[in-house]
C-alpha cells in the first residue's frame, strides 16, 4: 500500500460521535482536534469530520474522528456514517437526563450498523455543570458496565478528559488492531508497518468531503 | 559744522524749479516714479536726464568735500584707537596675571567646588531614585499585599487592594516596565477573582441543590409537627368535653403548652451568594452575576422538576416535593437577605411556574391513581408542602384548588373500596346473633359504636340484637369518616363538616344502602336470616346519629353544636325505607312460606261425609310454622315490623282458602267441609289472639286485631254455617255480618255448595233434618238471587 508523503502515519482509525443533539459532540470534536470550543450552541449539518495524529506506543495512530447531528432529519445518511467505523463515542449531557436514557437507542444503532469489536466509550459531557447534573455517575458507570464500554465524564468547555476520552479509545483500538495483527503470525501476505483500515472506495471519502463543512 | 555748508550750498545753487522740486523730492525721499513718467510720456527725457545729472554732480562734489574735510579726524581716530588697543593689551595681560595668580591661589577651592557640585548632583539623583523606589516599594507592597489576600481566598480585601493600585498608583509609577507589567495584570487578577468567586458560588450551587431536599424537609417536617400538636390540643379538647368537669385550666395548660414550642430554624449557609455578589459588585459586574444567579437557578429547579419516570410516584413524590420546597425556602432567604440579588418578581414568576408544573404533574398522577389511601398519602404531603412554603410567603391556592378537584376522586375510590368492604362482610355475615363472651368484645363491638343504649357493661354471654355484620360496617363507615376527614382537613375548607355529612350520606346510600337491598333482593337469604338482616337494618339506621357526632367530633364541632343541629343524614330515612323494603321480603318470604303448607288444602276431603273432629292437617303445620316466626321475630323485630309480618301471614292464609274455594280445584263442597275450615278457624283465631297480647302488640293500640286479619274466611264461614244464608241480601244484615265479602267471588262459592241431598246417595239418607232442609231452602234463595245480580 502506498502512503502519503505528506501525512506519514501507521494506523488511520475511523471513529464516531454519535448521541442526542445538544450534547455537545462538535465541541469535544473541535477540542480535541483543534484545541477549540464554541459557546454557540448551532447544530451540526449533516455530517462534518476532522482528524488528528496521535503517538501510541511508537506508532503514529491518526484519527479520523466523524461528527453528525444527532437528529432525526439526518438519519438518511446512517450506514454510510457506520461504515468502516472501529471506535465510537456516545455522548450524552450530564444535565439531561433524558439524552442519557436515550444512550441504549444509539447503542443499538451502533451495534446494528457496525463490527463487534467496535471499541465504545460513554461519554458524558458538560461534567463543569456540577450544580446542573441530572445523572448520576454511578449510574452511567453501571449502564457502560452492563453495556461493556468505557466510560468517560467530560467537559469540553474545560477541556477536561477531553483528550483522554479519545486517546483512550484510539489506544484501545490499536490494541485490537494489533492483537489481530499478532494473530495473523508468520503469514508473508502481511504488510510489514501495519496496516490501513479502509473507508471504503475513494469515492465515498470525495462525497462525504463535499458535504462537509472543514471550516467551522 | 560740516552739515551746515552742505545745505547752503545746495540753496545757493538754484539752477531753476524743476531742478529745485526734484531736489526736494529727492530730499524727502519721495517716489520718482511719476515724475520721470511724466517725462517720458511728455516727449522731453533730455531735461530731465540733465537735471539728474546737475544733481548727481552736485553730490559728487559735496561727498569729496567731506572725505577730506574729515580726513585728518579719521586719521586721528585710527591713532586714538591703536592707543586704545595697546591699553586693552596691557590690560590683557595684567588680567592674566592675576588670572594665573588667582588659579594658583584657589585651585584646591575650586577641586571642592567641582566635589561638592557632584555631590550636589549625585544628591538630587539619588533623592529621585528613592522617591521612584518608594511608590515602587508601595505598589510592590500592595500587590504582595493582594497576592496573599488572593492567596488566602480573601478576594474582597484583595480587591480593595488593586483598586487602591490601579486608581491611586497606577498613574504615578515612573518605571514605565513596572506600569506596563502591573496594568496588564490588573484586569487578569480581576478576572482570576472572578473565576474563583464563580468556582466557589458553583460549588454553592451544587451544595444548595443536594441540601435543599433535606431543607424542604425539615420545613416539611416542621409543619407536620405543628399539624400533630394542633391534632393533640383537639384531642384533648373533645376529651375535656366529654366530661361535666370541664374547665378553662384545660385551655390554660393547653396554652403554656403551645408557648413552650420550640421553633427549630432551618440553617443553611448563604455566605458563598453574599460573598460572589458583593465581587461581583466591586467588580462592576452586578447585573452580570445576578443574571447567572437567576438563570442557573432556574436550570437547577427545571431539572428538580422533572420527576423519576423509573420510580413510582407515590415513592418518588415526598422527595421531589420537599427538593422544590427547599428550593423555594432558599430563594426567599437569598431574596430577602442577599440585598438586591433577586427581585420578588421573579420569585413569584418562578414560584408560580412551578406551582403550575407541580399542579399539573399531581392531577396527572391522581388522574392514574386506583387507591385511596395513595391519593391521601400524597394529599398529606402536598398540604404539608403548602404549609411549609405559605409560611415564607409563597401563594398555595393553586395547590388548594388541585386537591379540591382530586377530591370527588378520592372519595370515589374510598366509596369502591367500601362497596367491596361491605359486599363482602355482608355476603360472609351468618345473619345470626351475636353471643358476646368477653367485656372487651362487647366493648370493640358494641360499646365502641353505642350500638346499645346503655352504657353499663352486662352480664356475658351477651346476645345481641344484631349480627356481626353490624359492627364491621360501622367500623368501615368509621373508617370512612376518618378517611373523608383526612382528606379535607388543611385543604382550602373551613367548614369541612357539611362536606363530610355529603360524602358520608353518598357512602351510606350509594353504598350501604344499595348492598342491603342487594342482599334483601338476591333472594339468597332465608326466613331467619332475612328476619336478622331487617334487626340490622334497624340498628344501622340508629347509627347514624352515631355517624353524625363522629363526623362532627372530628370535625372539631363541638358534641352541644352537633347534637343540637337538626340537619340529619338524608341516609337515615333512605335506611328507613329500606327497613320497609325488607318488611316486605319478609312478608313475602313468609307467604312463601305459608304456601308451601297450604298446598296442603288440596289434600282437604270437600265432600266428607261426616263433621271432622280436629284441624286439617294443613293448619296444624301453618301454625307450627307461625309459631317459630313469631318466637324468632320478637327477638329480633321492631314490634311494628312483627306486627306487619304476622298481619300479613294471616291475611295470606285468608286469601289462600278463599282462593282454593275459588278454584277449579275444588268442584264442590259439602257442609261438612264448611265445618272443618271452622274448626281451623278457630284453631287460628286463638293463635292470633293469644300473640296479639303475648308480644304487647295490644299495648300498641292497633285498631286491627290479628284476628282481623281472617275476617273474610270467617265471614264466608259462618254464611255457609248460617240457618238463614239469605239474609246476605239483607243490607243491614250484610254490613253488620257480611261486610268482607265479595258479590262475585260468594256466588262463585255458593254454586259449589252442595247438601247431601244431592248427592248420588242423598235420596237414600234417612238423616235428614227439619233444620237442613230449612237451611236447604235458604241457600237456594241466596243461589237464585245471587245469580240474579249477576
Amino acid at each position: 500500500m502506498a502512503y502519503r508523503a505528506d501525512d506519514d502515519y501507521d494506523y488511520l482509525f475511523k471513529v464516531v460521535l454519535i448521541g442526542d443533539s445538544g450534547v455537545g459532540k462538535s465541541n469535544l470534536l473541535s477540542r480535541f482536534t483543534r484545541n477549540e470550543f464554541s459557546l454557540e450552541s448551532k447544530s451540526t449539518i449533516g455530517v462534518e469530520f476532522a482528524t488528528r495524529s496521535i503517538h501510541v506506543d511508537d506508532k503514529v495512530v491518526k484519527a479520523q474522528i466523524w461528527d453528525t447531528a444527532g437528529q432525526e432529519r439526518y438519519r438518511a445518511i446512517t450506514s454510510a456514517y457506520y461504515r468502516g467505523a472501529v471506535g465510537a463515542l456516545v455522548v450524552y449531557d450530564v444535565t439531561r437526563h433524558v439524552t442519557f436514557e436515550n444512550v441504549e437507542r444509539w447503542m443499538r444503532e451502533l451495534r446494528d450498523h457496525t463490527d463487534a469489536n467496535i471499541v465504545i466509550m460513554l461519554v458524558g459531557n458538560k461534567a463543569d455543570l456540577r450544580h446542573l447534573r441530572a445523572v448520576p455517575t454511578e449510574d452511567a458507570k453501571a449502564f457502560a458496565e452492563r453495556e461493556n464500554a468505557f466510560f468517560m465524564e467530560t467537559s469540553a468547555l474545560e477541556a477536561m478528559n477531553v483528550e483522554g476520552a479519545f486517546t483512550e479509545v484510539l489506544t484501545q483500538i490499536y490494541h485490537v488492531v494489533s492483537k489481530k495483527a499478532l494473530d495473523i503470525g508468520d503469514d508473508p501476505a502481511a504488510p510489514p508497518r501495519g496496516q490501513t483500515i479502509s473507508v471504503g472506495g475513494k469515492d465515498d471519502v470525495s462525497a462525504v468531503k463535499k458535504s462537509a463543512c472543514c471550516s467551522s | 559744522m560740516t552739515a551746515q555748508p552742505m545745505k547752503r550750498a545746495i540753496v545757493e545753487s538754484g539752477d531753476g524749479g524743476l531742478g529745485l522740486g526734484i531736489a526736494t523730492f529727492i530730499a524727502n525721499g519721495e517716489d520718482l516714479g511719476p515724475i520721470i513718467r511724466h517725462s517720458f510720456e511728455s516727449g522731453k527725457p533730455e531735461a530731465l536726464m540733465q537735471n539728474l545729472r546737475s544733481i548727481v554732480k552736485k553730490k559728487e562734489v559735496e561727498i569729496e568735500e567731506l572725505c577730506r574735510l574729515h580726513y585728518e579726524d579719521f586719521i586721528l581716530a585710527v591713532d586714538e584707537l591703536r592707543g586704545v588697543l595697546v591699553d586693552a593689551d596691557e590690560l590683557k595681560g595684567m588680567l592674566y596675571g592675576e588670572n594665573s595668580h588667582l588659579q594658583e591661589a584657589s585651585a584646591d577651592q575650586l577641586l571642592k567646588l567641582d566635589e561638592l557640585l557632584e555631590l550636589y548632583s549625585v544628591k538630587k539623583n539619588v533623592g529621585e531614585a528613592i522617591t521612584t523606589l518608594k511608590i515602587c516599594v508601595e505598589v510592590f507592597s500592595l500587590c504582595m499585599t493582594c497576592n496573599n489576600f488572593i492567596a488566602e481566598a480573601k478576594f474582597h480585601p484583595a480587591l480593595k487592594t488593586l483598586d487602591l493600585i490601579q486608581k491611586g498608583y497606577l498613574r504615578n509609577i515612573p518605571l514605565k516596565l513596572v506600569k506596563k507589567v502591573v496594568a496588564r495584570q490588573i484586569p487578569l487578577i480581576k478576572l482570576h477573582i472572578e473565576k474563583k468567586v464563580c468556582s466557589e458560588f458553583n460549588d454553592w450551587l451544587v451544595h444548595i441543590r443536594r441540601m435543599a431536599k433535606q431543607i424542604g424537609q425539615a420545613s416539611i417536617s416542621q409543619a407536620s409537627s405543628a399539624r400533630q400538636k394542633g391534632e393533640e390540643m383537639r384531642a384533648r379538647q373533645r376529651e375535656a368535653e366529654g366530661h361535666s368537669h370541664a374547665g378553662p385550666d384545660e385551655h390554660l395548660y393547653a396554652l403554656d403548652l403551645e408557648n413552650t414550642e420550640e421553633e427549630s430554624a432551618l440553617h443553611f449557609d448563604l455566605t458563598p451568594v453574599y460573598r460572589a455578589h458583593h465581587m461581583h459588585t466591586c467588580l462592576g459586574m452586578e447585573d452580570k452575576f445576578r443574571d447567572y444567579y437567576y438563570k442557573n437557578r432556574l436550570m437547577q429547579l427545571n431539572l428538580d422538576m422533572q420527576i423519576s419516570t423509573s420510580q413510582p410516584f407515590l415513592e418518588s413524590h415526598q422527595p421531589f416535593l420537599a427538593q422544590v420546597a427547599g428550593f423555594f425556602i432558599v430563594e426567599e432567604r437569598v431574596l430577602r437577605t442577599a440585598d438586591g440579588l433577586l427581585l420578588e418578581s421573579q420569585v413569584e414568576t418562578t414560584w408560580e411556574t412551578a406551582i403550575g408544573k407541580i399542579t399539573s404533574i399531581l392531577e396527572e398522577q391522581f388522574s392514574r391513581m386506583r387507591t385511596a389511601s395513595h391519593l391521601l398519602l400524597i394529599k398529606d404531603y402536598v398540604t404539608l408542602l403548602g404549609a411549609a412554603v405559605n409560611k415564607y410567603g409563597y401563594r398555595i391556592t393553586q395547590l388548594i384548588e388541585v386537591l379540591e378537584k382530586s377530591r370527588d376522586k378520592y372519595h370515589q375510590l374510598l366509596l369502591l373500596d367500601c362497596r367491596k368492604q361491605i359486599d363482602d362482610v355482608l355476603t360472609n355475615d351468618s345473619y345470626e346473633q351475636m353471643v358476646i363472651k368477653k367485656e372487651y368484645e362487647y366493648s370493640m363491638n358494641v360499646t365502641a359504636f353505642h350500638l346499645e343504649h346503655d352504657d353499663a357493661i352486662p352480664d356475658f354471654p351477651y346476645v345481641t340484637s344484631f349480627s356481626s355484620s353490624v359492627p364491621d360496617v360501622c367500623r368501615i363507615v368509621r373508617s370512612f369518616i376518618e378517611d373523608s376527614v383526612s382528606y379535607l382537613s388543611y385543604g382550602g375548607l373551613m367548614n369541612i363538616y357539611d362536606v363530610v355529612k355529603a360524602y358520608l350520606d353518598r357512602l351510606l346510600i350509594e353504598v350501604l344502602n344499595d348492598s342491603l337491598l342487594n342482599m334483601i333482593y338476591a333472594r339468597s337469604l332465608g326466613m331467619s336470616q332475612m328476619m336478622q338482616l331487617a334487626g340490622n337494618i334497624s340498628v344501622l339506621e340508629q347509627a347514624c346519629g352515631m355517624y353524625l357526632l363522629h363526623s362532627a367530633q372530628l370535625c372539631g364541632i363541638p358534641k352541644r353544636v352537633a347534637e343540637r343541629s337538626h340537619s340529619g343524614l338524608t341516609a337515615r330515612a333512605v335506611l328507613k325505607a329500606s327497613q320497609n323494603a325488607v318488611y316486605n321480603a319478609l312478608i313475602n318470604l313468609t307467604n312463601f312460606k305459608v304456601d308451601e303448607f297450604m298446598v296442603l288444602l288440596e289434600e282437604v276431603n270437600w265432600i266428607a261425609e261426616e263433621a271432622p273432629d280436629n284441624a286439617n292437617d294443613y293448619m296444624n303445620e301453618v301454625l307450627i310454622y307461625l309459631e317459630t316466626l313469631v318466637s324468632t321475630a320478637q327477638e329480633i323485630l321492631p314490634l311494628e315490623a312483627l306486627y306487619k309480618v304476622v298481619s300479613g301471614a294471616m291475611s295470606h292464609i285468608s286469601d289462600s282458602i278463599m282462593t282454593t274455594l275459588l278454584n277449579d280445584g275444588v268442584k264442590r263442597f259439602t257442609v261438612n267441609a264448611v265445618l272443618g275450615i271452622d274448626i281451623d278457624l278457630k284453631t287460628l283465631e286463638a293463635f292470633a289472639d293469644d300473640k296479639f297480647d303475648s308480644t304487647g302488640l295490644s299495648d300498641l293500640g292497633k285498631e286491627t286485631t290479628f284476628r282481623d286479619c281472617l275476617v273474610e274466611i270467617r265471614q264466608l264461614t259462618n254464611l255457609l254455617l248460617s240457618s238463614q244464608p239469605e239474609n246476605f241480601m239483607n243490607p243491614v244484615i250484610r254490613q253488620r255480618n257480611y261486610g268482607s265479602l265479595d258479590y262475585k267471588k260468594l256466588a262463585i262459592i255458593c254454586e259449589k255448595y252442595k247438601d247431601s241431598a244431592d248427592s248420588l246417595f242423598g235420596s237414600l239418607s234417612n238423616r235428614n233434618t227439619p233444620q237442613q232442609s230449612a237451611r236447604k231452602k235458604s241457600m237456594d234463595v241466596l243461589k237464585r238471587r245471587l245469580k240474579d245480580f249477576s
